[in-house]
């Protein structure tokens, strides 16, 4: 089953540093993350960079992304240093 | 004394004890300012061709900028500059800590030692008086005992076992930072100098001083809001790269195998901040305050760097912060880099997995790890192997094309593959492979700009622009993550999915050419930090455009070195595993090097063959 690796103050909202899903795409996947947190807290978790296996989500077709059950989907946000 | 330096060097031969107080005669200073610039003018000036980086007559230089010893944000650091023992190319190296100011309240812009001393020394330095000092006491210890036994009021600069047995990525330690690229410790070591001490009362004061201090307030002011250096930073430390690295899959994995484990995330900042750190830390007058000390059972100690969770840690599949943490102490006390070291010791055990090498080293085995790191800092067994580097190391015992290191020096922690112009900004480094010298990968895959990772366009430019800027900062010696505070905090809150935010990406996906008409630009303007402190603390007009130019200009000579020294342009290059292999069915391809490296040499004015023109160092003032 596809992974989802949430970012950290999301993954404390979840209470889970991953989610296994058996969503058949990247949208699906998420709208199962926001059924779990409720829409107030989504509005802001959802403003990081979606990756399916290290590649930006509107680069494989966004939301329609399909997902294969070894993907990984990862959100992460800004960083830096060195 | 006003004007940001003192016009003035010293110069140390270790062999014939004789020293020299000498004044900046030709354009030392003036065309390269400090550090990084100053370091490799003088480098290239007191060196002839084709020497040994351990032959007595090899140079180590010493640098600060024209701002350390102010209160300038980030400003209190020095360079260490010598050929590397690792690429036969220039090695400069850069640390933080209290060693810079003292330098410069010693009255020095600089400090150039030559000669091998007889006998392991102290080299100790208070004003003008300068001593050399028998060191056998400190031979052989650590660099937490050998920094312990020297006084505190002292800032010092210290090699530990591994500098002293010519480790070819021997480190500098000076308080708890390091100057770890390149192998200046093993020429430190070579010359058998342990530790420089360093003390003063020279003091400069400012310029323009209600100028200074007008804009030290409000530089400091706006680096402690920005979202980077004043939020995730000193949030997290630099450890804040592991899950975005990770998410992007390219932080090292297996000897570079992989861009992630689902482990990773074990090796967090935030599993650091919430389970071990004790206390953040910073540099002296540094308000981002990114270092970490962490608490480990009984005691506190200094908590790893992103780098050093990258190659010591994911990389050799160990995933118990703890480990990491004992693992990075260790590599710091024997004076060795963990870059280097956590990369030697995953190639090696990739050979070792393929029947090319016999040894202990297995993924994830800490003790064995340990062991081999211990033996390689004295040279003892395998240990005399993994201290060569992997490209050494691939000539014992085959496996080039996935030792992973461009000009013999070992990569950081971003695999490339996931964002390829960073993997252009490694094979053109002139220091070798090594990711601070433009962090382009901050564009591309890290920051909250995202210029698309996998593609191409504009990153010759865009790779350009960042090296220029990073090397006129670090002349001045300022530390490059100010620079990360130059993007705007309202990119920070764009939403990376919205249209809005993917226009603007493709926009810069295609801003090439107007890149190549800024870089040619030579603007009158004041627009960063950098020039207006110069202006205000040196006393010196500084624009942004002087600022690029100094850039360009220290980057060429760095170029001109490395090829007087046989460098060739060839060596710009990437391990056949980053050129060739994917890392998932989204990353399939390796770097696609060969296009962006043309259009680089073509926009930096250099030849086909990577050589830079004639008309390309007159314009920019390069003496050769």
């Amino acid at each position: 089953m596809p992974i989802l690796v949430p970012h950290a103050r999301l993954a404390a909202l979840l209470g889970e540093t991953s989610v296994r899903s058996a969503a058949a795409t990247l949208g699906e996947l998420l709208a199962e993350v926001e059924r779990r947190v409720g829409p107030q807290d989504w509005a802001w978790a959802r403003k990081a960079t979606l990756l399916v296996n290290g590649r930006a989500a509107h680069h494989l077709g966004g939301l329609r992304a399909r997902l294969e059950p070894e993907d990984q989907v990862w959100m992460v946000l800004p960083s830096a240093g060195g | 004394m006003a004007g940001g330096s003192h016009n003035r060097y010293l110069d140390v031969d270790l062999g014939t004890g004789a020293v020299r107080v000498r004044s900046f005669e030709r354009d030392e200073l003036e065309r390269y300012l400090g550090g990084r610039g100053l370091g490799v003018r003088l480098l290239y000036d007191h060196t002839d061709p084709g020497l040994d980086p351990y032959d007595p007559r090899m140079v180590l230089v010493f640098a600060v900028g024209p701002l350390t010893g102010s209160a300038a944000p980030q400003s209190n650091r020095f360079s260490v500059t010598t050929k590397s023992p690792l690429t036969g190319g220039l090695a400069d190296s850069h640390c933080g800590g209290s060693f810079a100011t003292k330098l410069k309240r010693a009255g020095y812009d600089a400090l150039l030692i030559r000669g091998r001393s007889p006998r392991p020394v102290l080299l100790e330095i208070e004003d003008e008086r300068v001593e050399l000092k028998d060191a056998g006491h400190l031979w052989g210890q650590g660099t937490t005992q050998t920094q312990g036994a020297l006084p505190n009021r002292f800032g010092k600069a210290v090699i530990g076992p591994a500098g002293e047995h010519l480790v070819r990525f021997a480190c500098i330690v000076s308080d708890a930072r390091v100057a770890g690229r390149g192998g200046v410790g093993a020429v430190m070591g070579s010359k058998q100098l342990k530790a420089i001490v360093v003390d003063g009362t020279h003091k400069l004061e400012p310029a323009r001083p209600e100028a200074y201090k007008e804009l030290q307030k409000s530089i400091t002011k706006y680096l402690l809001a920005h979202p980077m250096t004043g939020g995730v930073l000193p949030e997290l430390g630099t450890a804040n790269l592991v899950m975005t690295t990770a998410g992007r899959n390219i932080i090292p994995t297996r000897n570079f195998q992989a861009g992630r484990d689902l482990r990773t995330p074990q090796l967090s900042g935030e599993k650091m901040r919430d389970e071990l750190l004790a206390k953040r830390e910073g540099c002296l007058h540094c308000p981002v305050r990114c270092g970490r000390l962490v608490k480990l059972q009984e005691r506190v100690t200094k908590g790893p760097e992103f780098e050093t969770i990258g190659l010591l840690g994911n990389n050799l599949g160990v995933f118990d912060m703890p480990d990491v943490v004992r693992l990075g102490e260790l590599c710091d006390d024997l004076g060795l880099d963990t870059i280097s070291m956590g990369n030697t010791l995953g190639f090696a055990t990739e050979l070792t997995e393929r029947g090319l090498l016999s040894s202990e080293l297995a993924w994830g085995d800490v003790a064995a790890y340990r062991a081999a790191i211990e033996r390689t800092a004295l040279r003892e067994g395998l240990g005399d192997e993994l201290a060569e580097g992997t490209r050494r190391l691939a000539a014992l015992h085959g496996g080039a094309d996935y030792a992973i290191q461009v000009k013999g020096m070992e990569l950081p922690a971003y695999d490339p593959r996931g964002c390829v112009g960073q993997g252009l900004e490694y094979a053109t480094c002139n220091r070798g492979g090594c990711h601070i010298r433009g962090s382009t990968m901050f564009l591309e895959a890290t920051g909250p700009v995202s210029i698309d990772p996998h593609s191409p366009l504009a990153k010759p430019e865009l790779v350009i622009l960042q090296q220029n800027l990073n090397a006129a900062v670090s002349s001045l010696v300022m530390c490059w993550f100010s620079a990360y505070a130059m993007i705007p905090p309202p990119l920070f809150r764009m939403d990376p999915n919205s249209l809005a935010y993917r226009l603007l990406m493709q926009a810069m996906l295609h801003s090439g050419p107007i890149v190549r008409v800024v870089l040619g630009l030579k603007a009158p303007t004041k627009l960063l930090w950098f020039e207006k402190f110069v202006t205000t603390y040196a006393g010196r007009d500084f624009s942004m455009g002087d600022l690029t130019e100094l850039g360009e200009r220290v980057f060429n000579l760095e170029r001109m070195y490395n090829l007087r020294e046989g460098l060739p342009p060839s060596a710009d290059t990437l391990p056949a595993r980053l050129l060739q292999e994917g890392t998932s069915r989204s990353s399939p391809a390796g770097v696609p090097l060969a296009g962006m490296l043309s259009a680089y040499y073509h926009v930096r004015g250099w030849d086909a063959q990577g050589v830079p023109r004639a008309r390309t160092l007159q314009r920019l003032g390069v003496r050769t």
